[in-house]
């Protein structure tokens, strides 16, 4: 038998194995995961990437300044820096806060910097990001204006909310 | 270090420091001319920081005494504050400015600073900033009878 240059069956088949399990791997980098984090705001609960908020911060004194609009209830000392604090309550649909008794989530998104007021963290999670979903039509019009997406966890759709459009929406 | 550092480090400045509504301020004792006892039958038109503020529902807590401007204009400017707290010295490296999304509305209400001397929040106040403001918000010389009637009933309930 003579030898000869042609590739054999076994030779390309091994290649399209390689060439198939490669293109695998890259898919499964280029799924990429995000960590989120579960809060309560208004007795209803909501996620933010987990990138964007930076820490919870305990309950503490809101100090109230003279001419701010309603979902700005004021400024708390953080370690001996000045922060903002935001009421997203309102623009949820939810009703205002009463006793500012609850957490403080530090939300930062590139220049933008501001505590959230929230009622509880539920829990810290990492997703991959083909599990956000885009939100639905049906939600109502206040809270959507600030959507990102939807998840599923445990058991229920909850809003993604995106601390870019709440910036967007807040800022003069 | 640049030179808005320097300067920031090296500033100093005279605070009276004072409460209405509730809420502690501190003007640049540079600013103020006068200190006086609040005279309820003095007839000048006064300027109730507690109405000017908008935190005129909270009950007036101490003395008020009357802080009278330097405008510079001649044109008198008295206001009238709920309490004379103390006179203290801070350190510009002690100011801080306010958050961004705070910044535009408290300037609008002559409030330019924040400091916390024991942890506890006072804004710092320009007189002239809170006349300006309330200029351009209101489109001209702000109802001076009108504010001195609402602080003085302020008082009334208090006492």
């Amino acid at each position: 038998m003579e030898p000869t240059d042609a590739t054999l069956k076994s030779e390309q088949l091994l290649e399209d194995i390689k060439r198939h399990n490669s293109s695998k791997e890259i898919v499964d980098v280029e799924e990429g995961r995000t960590k989120v984090v579960i809060v309560t705001v208004g007795g209803n609960r909501y996620a933010f990437y987990g990138e964007e908020i930076r820490e919870i911060l305990p309950a503490c004194e809101i100090s109230w300044v003279p001419g701010l609009p309603d979902y700005l209830p004021g400024l708390i000392v953080v370690r001996g820096d000045i922060e903002s604090v935001v009421d997203i309550r309102q623009f949820l649909g939810a009703g205002q806060e009463t006793g500012r008794t609850g957490l403080i989530a530090l939300a930062v998104r590139g220049d933008f910097r501001t505590g959230i007021i929230i009622d509880s963290i539920e829990d810290v999670m990492d997703l991959p990001l083909s599990a956000i979903k885009p939100p639905l039509s049906t939600l109502n019009g206040a809270a959507r204006e600030l959507l990102n997406g939807e998840i599923d966890w445990d058991g229920a759709v909850i809003p993604l909310l995106d601390i870019e459009k709440l910036a967007a929406k807040i800022t003069l | 270090m640049n030179a808005a550092s320097d300067a920031v480090d090296g500033a100093r400045l005279v605070l009276m420091r004072f409460s209405a509504g509730g809420v502690v301020f501190c003007a640049d004792a540079d600013q103020i001319e006068s200190v006086a006892v609040f005279d309820r039958t003095v007839s000048d038109e006064l300027v109730w920081l507690r109405d000017e503020l908008g935190c005129a529902g909270a009950p007036v807590n101490g003395s008020p005494v009357v802080f009278t401007i330097k405008t510079g204009t001649g044109l008198p400017y008295r206001v009238v504050v709920d309490w004379m707290l103390d006179v203290c010295e801070v350190a510009g490296k002690e100011i801080r400015s306010f958050p961004p999304l705070v910044e535009p509305f408290a300037m609008e209400q002559g409030l330019w600073g924040v400091i916390f001397p024991g942890g506890r929040i006072a804004f710092l106040i320009d007189f002239l900033l809170l006349e300006r403001g309330k200029r351009s918000l209101g489109g001209g010389e702000p109802s001076r009878s009108r504010l001195f009637a609402a602080g003085r009933e302020a008082v009334s309930a208090g006492s």
